[in-house]
């Protein structure tokens, strides 16, 4: 059950292998203070695989506590990489787009 | 002595007025001088020169700096004033310009200053005369000290 | 950090050397014809070439390699014929994959127009119906088939295609076996497993797949799983596997090709129907053997550490194939290469100087200590000595590189030239595998260029005027390379006018860079040219330019420790030789002293030297001090004189004989000598600027600096400010 407001989190303009702990940090964080979670991916102009990975696994953490992941103003850039990786099923399957 | 002076590699940008710099100051013939901080690579004792053979009287020789070989110009013979009888006090300051590194024959290093930038004077076209060298005038500490531009120091024409 | 960015600087880097190998086999083609290895390896160089093209985007080089690609693998498989005709275009092409190049690089240097009509010069060559060497005799195919091919060749299947759209180029991949594939298709079902690395070597699977595409229909299948535990997900490994189906025509090889860069760092299964069942209508043409994937990637393995990436320890390995057919090796292992950063190798050689130094003042040191005594000491000392040497050399190797590098863009430099002056040009080059000091490549190039673009414009004639005079009506410049006694000669020669021995003195006196009256051989006379202020072009054309005349060209040489020279004669041509130190960085020198301070003089200029007695000398009108060296005279230069240096001279001096050019000697005074030693250079223009007589310095055992001494500098120092003398006199008036 989550308590209390959403949480939200910014993604930087670049996720790449360096950037990507921090992110991932940042979910983590999120996700323990059993809030929800909103991503706000309109900043971002760079994003491989590790940054796409993470989203999902955000999405399928909250999906097994019976929440939805809101994904917010995804930019061109996140979802291109996801359709590239084939990953646009699994992500936008499991969050939702505002 | 050879205290390196940690700055920025890059050459310093045009600045805003209003922002601080930061000056060395130096006296060569009794007179107030400063470089920006950015441009000062190293501050070493004096040692002497190795003569250039058919070189002006201002570049006193060449010296060797951890293995490399660079210039030694004699700031008071550039100013017109005369050679600087180099004694051991005296003082070279080594700095960088465009990736080029020289050495600056001075009487003796005072401290570094901070001063805003607004507050340095731009020599007018009619007060440059022979001082072409300095690139304007501030006052630090009650003393009215000369920017000096790097590049006019170690631009000359060569006469064959 | 910008992964695509790095990747897309090792595909540029790994480009060079590609280029290299297509520029490299194209002139073996031209020279020996149709010699198959060369024309495989353009083969492969190009398809290299175009595969990166494909994943970064650069489209129309993509293209562009795609039709060359094409031309050259029907070249390979014998069905059109490699004649002059071919062999041209051939080059002309490679030409333009260096000016696309040039284009990813941001240099804007490939030509539009041209590229159109290259490109359909090699559509041509694709829908040319086999040549009449009796390749592959098919059956005569009915007109429905015969589009399909070329149209699948040309890969443009499925298109409806304008007269305009020649060249454009979707999916389709031609197959590289010969014209009788059928352009059938089937999909090929590919398992992508990434390994822990994958991600941190900079491999995103976002740019494999991206690659892929172009190859057929894509379709992606990604696993999650690994993804259920954020908790203990590492940000820094891929957690997803995929399984990818690609459908279409391309061969399986360059579906390998696309995981090139992947190595160990993922497990690939690639199913593909066509393994089983090879297709059928190839047989009269030999099925080409299973490429293997290290022969196509040679030039560009992966996981080596390059410049442009941050240091990457990856291992060297091959890239794992699972059910790889037995090593074909089709051709020979690449040989095992490491890429560094100049910069690296550039302080190594420091260090190593900086220890030669040291190593030298300590044997200097353990000599005055005596070996009494001393015995270990002295011992330890000439060992390291002689280790120090052996390091030095070491070191070198590593920053030598075969001076093909320089000469391998200057055939293009002859073709443009030929047509810009519309004279048949030939360069013939010789030992190019000689091995030269990195930094000395760099210098020479400009030079070089310069010395063929003069023999273009004025050395050689034009086709009429040769054949006039019983030549060939194709003007050949040679070009060679070659090691002798310690130093690097190369020579520029041409077979062309030569250079009037009496135009050359008329125009220098007239310069008043000599005396009227001046008796000089015809070898000196020719060295003239090399003078300031001196030009023998009556017209200033716009290939050789304006004012670059001979001076800064043998100020180039010089610049770098070397000499040059040259030879004419009247019709039947010119030849310049250049005489180059093997490295840049030490030197062997004899060092002197005058007045107070230490000079070196580069060993190659020294003839031999002398005592001087203050009685030998003369005084000859014209010249100067002389003295008389087994019945000829030599002139004196005193270094305290042209220096301007302190103090008195010793009672016996010593003459040093040095050359200066080709036969002219002179004898340079100096109180004493000090002996020889191997002195590392250092230059003096990199924070001050060049001095006249001064072509470097070095730093000597005890920390002082010494001048090496630029002996034509000399000589033309000491000549200068005799004329200028005389000039004062002369208008001082008398």
């Amino acid at each position: 059950m989550s308590s209390g407001a959403t949480a939200e989190v910014m993604l930087p303009p670049v996720i790449d292998v360096t950037a990507a702990p921090a992110v991932l940090e940042s979910l983590r964080w999120a996700l323990h203070e059993q809030r929800g979670l909103k991503i706000d991916g309109s900043e971002v102009q760079e994003i491989g695989t590790a940054g796409i990975q993470m989203l999902i696994a955000a999405a399928i953490a909250l999906e097994k506590r019976g929440e939805q992941l809101e994904l917010h103003a995804p930019s061109d850039e996140i979802l291109a990489a996801a359709q590239e990786l084939g990953l646009y099923g699994a992500l936008f399957t499991r969050a939702v787009m505002t | 002595m050879g205290a390196a002076i940690d700055s920025a590699n890059a050459a310093p940008r045009a600045l805003g007025k209003g922002e601080p710099i930061q000056l060395l100051c130096f006296t060569v013939n009794g007179r107030d001088y400063a470089v920006d901080v950015r441009m000062v690579r190293e501050i070493r004792r004096w040692s002497d020169p190795t003569p250039l053979p058919d070189a002006p009287p201002f570049v006193r020789g060449v010296i060797n700096l951890r293995g490399t070989i660079i210039p030694i110009y004699d700031l008071k013979e550039r100013f017109g004033q005369g050679l600087t009888v180099a004694e051991r006090y005296h003082v070279l300051i080594i700095v960088a310009e465009q990736d080029k590194l020289t050495g600056l024959v001075v009487d003796a290093v005072q401290d570094l200053a901070e001063i805003d930038r607004g507050t340095v004077q731009e020599l007018s076209e009619i007060e440059r005369r022979d001082d072409c060298f300095v690139e304007g005038v501030a006052v630090i500490d009650d003393r009215v000290t000369a920017l000096l531009g790097i590049r006019s120091v170690v631009d000359f024409d060569e006469e064959v | 950090m910008n992964d695509l960015g790095e990747l897309r600087q090792i595909y540029l880097g790994e480009c060079v050397e590609l280029m290299q190998q297509l520029e490299d086999s194209v002139a073996t083609i031209a020279d020996l014809g149709d010699d198959a290895e060369a024309v495989n390896a353009a083969f492969r160089a190009v398809h290299s070439i175009k595969g990166g093209a494909g994943a970064f985007g650069y489209e129309r080089l993509q293209r562009f390699a795609h039709s060359f690609e094409s031309v050259l693998g029907r070249a390979r498989e014998h069905e059109i014929l490699l004649d002059e005709a071919l062999t041209s275009l051939l080059q002309r092409a490679a030409d333009h994959v260096a000016d696309l190049l040039g284009d990813a690089r941001g240099e804007l240097t490939a030509d539009d127009a041209r590229e159109g009509i290259l490109a359909a010069e090699l559509l041509a060559y694709l829908s040319h119906e086999s040549g009449g060497d009796g390749a592959g005799e098919s059956a005569p195919e009915d007109l429905d088939d015969m589009v399909a091919r070329l149209l699948g060749e040309a890969g443009l299947d499925d298109e409806i295609i304008s007269d305009d759209d020649v060249g454009e180029e979707e999916s389709g991949e031609v197959a590289d076996q010969s014209a009788d594939q059928p352009s059938a298709e089937r999909t090929v079902g590919i398992t992508f497993i990434p390994g822990p690395d994958l991600l941190r070597n900079g491999n995103d699977p976002r740019l494999i797949f991206r690659a892929l595409d172009p190859l057929g229909d894509l379709t992606i299948e990604a696993d999650v799983s690994g993804l259920e535990d954020i908790d203990n997900l590492d940000p820094a490994v891929c957690a997803v596997t995929w399984s990818l189906a690609l459908r279409g025509s391309a061969s399986k090889s360059d579906i390998e090709d696309v995981f090139a860069f992947v190595g160990e760092d993922a497990a690939l299964l690639i199913d593909d129907p066509w393994d089983q069942e090879p297709p059928a209508a190839v047989a009269p043409v030999a099925p080409s053997p299973p490429r293997t994937v290290p022969t196509v990637a040679a030039p560009a393995p992966p996981p080596q550490p390059t410049a442009a990436t941050a240091p990457q320890p990856t291992p060297a390995a091959p890239p794992a194939k699972p059910a790889e057919p037995a090593p074909t090796k089709a051709t020979q292992p690449a040989a095992m290469t490491l890429r560094v950063d100049m910069d690296r190798v550039d302080r190594l050689v420091n260090m190593v100087g900086e220890i030669a130094i040291t190593q030298s003042v300590l044997a200097q040191e353990a000599g005055r200590l005596g070996a009494d005594g001393h015995e270990a000491l002295t011992r330890a000392v000439e060992e390291l000595t002689q280790q120090t040497r052996v390091l030095q050399e070491a070191v070198m190797a590593i920053r030598t590189q075969p001076v093909r590098a320089v000469f391998q863009k200057l055939p293009r430099l002859v073709r443009d030239l030929a047509d810009k002056t519309g004279k048949r040009l030939k360069l013939v080059t010789r030992g190019e595998e000689t091995e030269i000091d990195k930094t000395v490549i760099e210098r020479l190039s400009d030079p070089l260029t310069h010395l063929i673009r003069n023999a273009a414009d004025h050395g050689l004639e034009g086709p009429d005027e040769r054949m006039a005079a019983g030549k060939n009506p194709e003007g050949v410049i040679t070009l060679s390379a070659g090691q002798r006694s310690g130093r690097i000669l190369i020579e520029i020669g041409d077979d062309g006018r030569g250079i009037p021995h009496e135009k050359i003195l008329k125009k220098a006196v007239e310069k008043g860079l000599v005396p009227a009256n001046a008796q000089l051989s015809p070898d000196e006379i020719v060295n003239l040219i090399f003078l300031p202020g001196f030009s023998t072009a009556e017209q200033v054309s716009d290939i050789s330019g304006r004012g670059v005349g001979m001076d800064v060209v043998r100020q180039n040489i010089t610049d770098i420790g070397g000499r040059i020279t040259v030879r004419t004669e009247l019709g039947r041509g010119t030849n310049f030789t250049l005489a180059l130190p093997l490295t840049l960085a030490v030197m062997e020198g004899i060092a002197c002293r005058a007045g107070t301070q230490t000079f070196v003089l580069p060993i190659v200029s020294v003839i031999e030297s002398i005592r001087l007695t203050p009685q030998a000398t003369h005084q000859l009108t014209g010249i100067g001090d002389t003295i008389l060296l087994r019945g000829q005279t030599l002139k004196l230069i005193r270094l305290r004189t042209l220096f301007g240096l302190n103090g008195e001279p010793p009672d016996r001096e010593t003459v040093v004989v040095v050359e200066a050019d080709e036969g002219r000697h002179f004898g340079l005074v100096v109180d004493e000598l000090l002996g020889q030693y191997q002195v590392v250079v250092k230059s003096l223009e990199r924070h001050y600027r060049r001095v006249a007589g001064v072509a470097a310095a070095t730093i000597l055992g005890d920390g002082r600096v010494a001048m090496i001494l630029d002996i034509p500098g000399i000589a033309e120092l000491e000549r200068h400010r005799w004329m200028e003398g005389r000039r004062t006199q002369r208008a001082g008036g008398m």
